[in-house]
């Protein structure tokens, strides 16, 4: 399939910087967050993140690894494939990029949703890094869509 | 030839040579937004490891000698106060655990023990539940005696998985006649792991790298006496010190 290009009009290329430049942002802060979890975890460090949270507590429970790998580094990976990917689109200029990008988001909100369900009801801790993470995934779903209906109503 | 013929053929010249020239632009502008990233990628995952490996004190003093809440064996009003960051997972907590008991048998009238909790998370993936387990059995009474036989049964239970390890410290709180039901409500309650996290924050203010780490009257035991002798006469030097 020969990949399609932005539409040449005015609006939607500054539309698109727009999102492209939150994209990024957002994966930036969600790489490095994530980055420190993954570190922070492999030095077997624990985590102090004030008198309000509880992050020791949030990143020794049973939740926080998956068959040995800790949910950290595989935030750190969806946040660096969304980096890859938004700079593979300011690179290249393909629509194809956003619609993947787009996909991809859903499920790193729907897994930090479902994170945030097990610091709320099972765990009942709170931890500041992975609510940055949440806020991350979150604006990257919620801008995702905006983009994906500009772009259907310009289609 | 018209001269409108001629500046057509000129520029239908032209055209494959720009068409060369903003590929390789394009070309040029890919590869350094490219390396770019990944150089930046590189330097700042390797800057946050660098960052984040310097220890956080590195005081050779106790962040806080009066305020941290520890279990405490030997004479209470004694002048030296000993305190040990330990993990049950380590073994060489187990020899250390060893010398102490006996340094507290011999010279028991002499200094307070001060046992506090650092459980190294990624070594010693039951370090954690086994420092719960000794708080728990601790609410009912027994967090010197659940102490003990972590210590002493560390090899039963130091390799199992987490649930298989949970099932043994529980054994162990019902053979020391503790109330199981509330042993276990205690194991994963707010109370016991505040104290076990709050104690971790202690060493880590305190610059405590490595388990067991010892205070003695809040001075870091910079070069720690490897057996009981060595132990005993620190504590007499210190003794002889004070008077």
């Amino acid at each position: 399939m020969k990949p399609s290009k932005i539409s040449s009009s005015k609006p939607n290329a500054i539309f698109l910087k727009v999102i492209a430049a939150v994209w990024l942002s957002l994966s930036l802060i969600g790489f490095l967050d994530a980055t420190y979890l993954t570190i922070q975890h492999y030095r077997g460090m624990f985590l102090d993140c004030g008198p309000l949270m509880d992050c020791d507590v949030v990143m020794t429970s049973p939740f926080a690894v998956i068959g040995g790998i800790p949910l950290a580094l595989l935030g750190a990976l969806y946040y660096l494939a969304i980096l890859i990917l938004t700079v593979a689109y300011y690179d290249r200029k393909h629509l194809f990029l956003l619609s993947v990008i787009a996909n991809v988001t859903i499920l790193g909100f729907l897994t930090s949703l479902f994170l945030f369900y097990l610091q709320a009801v099972v765990i009942r801790a709170f931890c500041f890094y992975c609510l940055l993470s949440t806020f991350c995934a979150t604006g990257l779903f919620v801008s995702a869509m905006i983009c994906r209906c500009r772009l259907k109503s310009h289609a | 030839m018209s001269p409108g013929s001629r500046k057509q053929d000129k520029s239908r010249k032209k055209k494959p040579a720009e068409q060369g020239n903003s590929n390789k632009t394009r070309q040029i502008r890919s590869a350094l937004i490219w390396s770019g990233l990944v150089l930046g990628l590189i330097v700042v995952v390797l800057g946050m490891i660098k960052i984040t490996g310097r220890p956080q004190s590195e005081s050779t003093r106790l962040a806080d000698q009066n305020s941290g809440v520890s279990w405490i064996k030997g004479n209470k009003s004694a002048p030296i106060i000993l305190i040990e960051y330990s993990d049950f997972q380590c073994p060489a907590c187990v020899r250390y655990y060893r010398i102490t008991k006996r340094l507290i048998e011999e010279l028991g009238n002499e200094f307070q023990l001060h046992f506090r909790h650092y459980p190294l998370l990624i070594t010693h993936e039951n370090a954690v539940l086994a420092a719960q387990s000794a708080e728990a059995a601790g609410r009912q009474g027994k967090f010197w005696e659940m102490h003990d036989l972590l210590f002493e049964k560390q090899r039963e239970w130091g390799k199992k998985k987490k649930d298989d390890a949970v099932s043994l410290f529980t054994q162990y709180a019902v053979s020391l006649n503790l109330n199981k039901q509330q042993f276990q409500d205690d194991l994963h309650s707010k109370a016991v792991t505040d104290k076990v996290y709050n104690d971790a924050r202690t060493a880590r203010l305190s610059g405590v790298k490595s388990t067991p780490t010892f205070f003695l009257n809040g001075q870091k035991v910079v070069n720690k006496p490897h057996n009981y002798e060595t132990f005993k006469n620190l504590i007499l030097e210190t003794k002889r010190n004070l008077s």
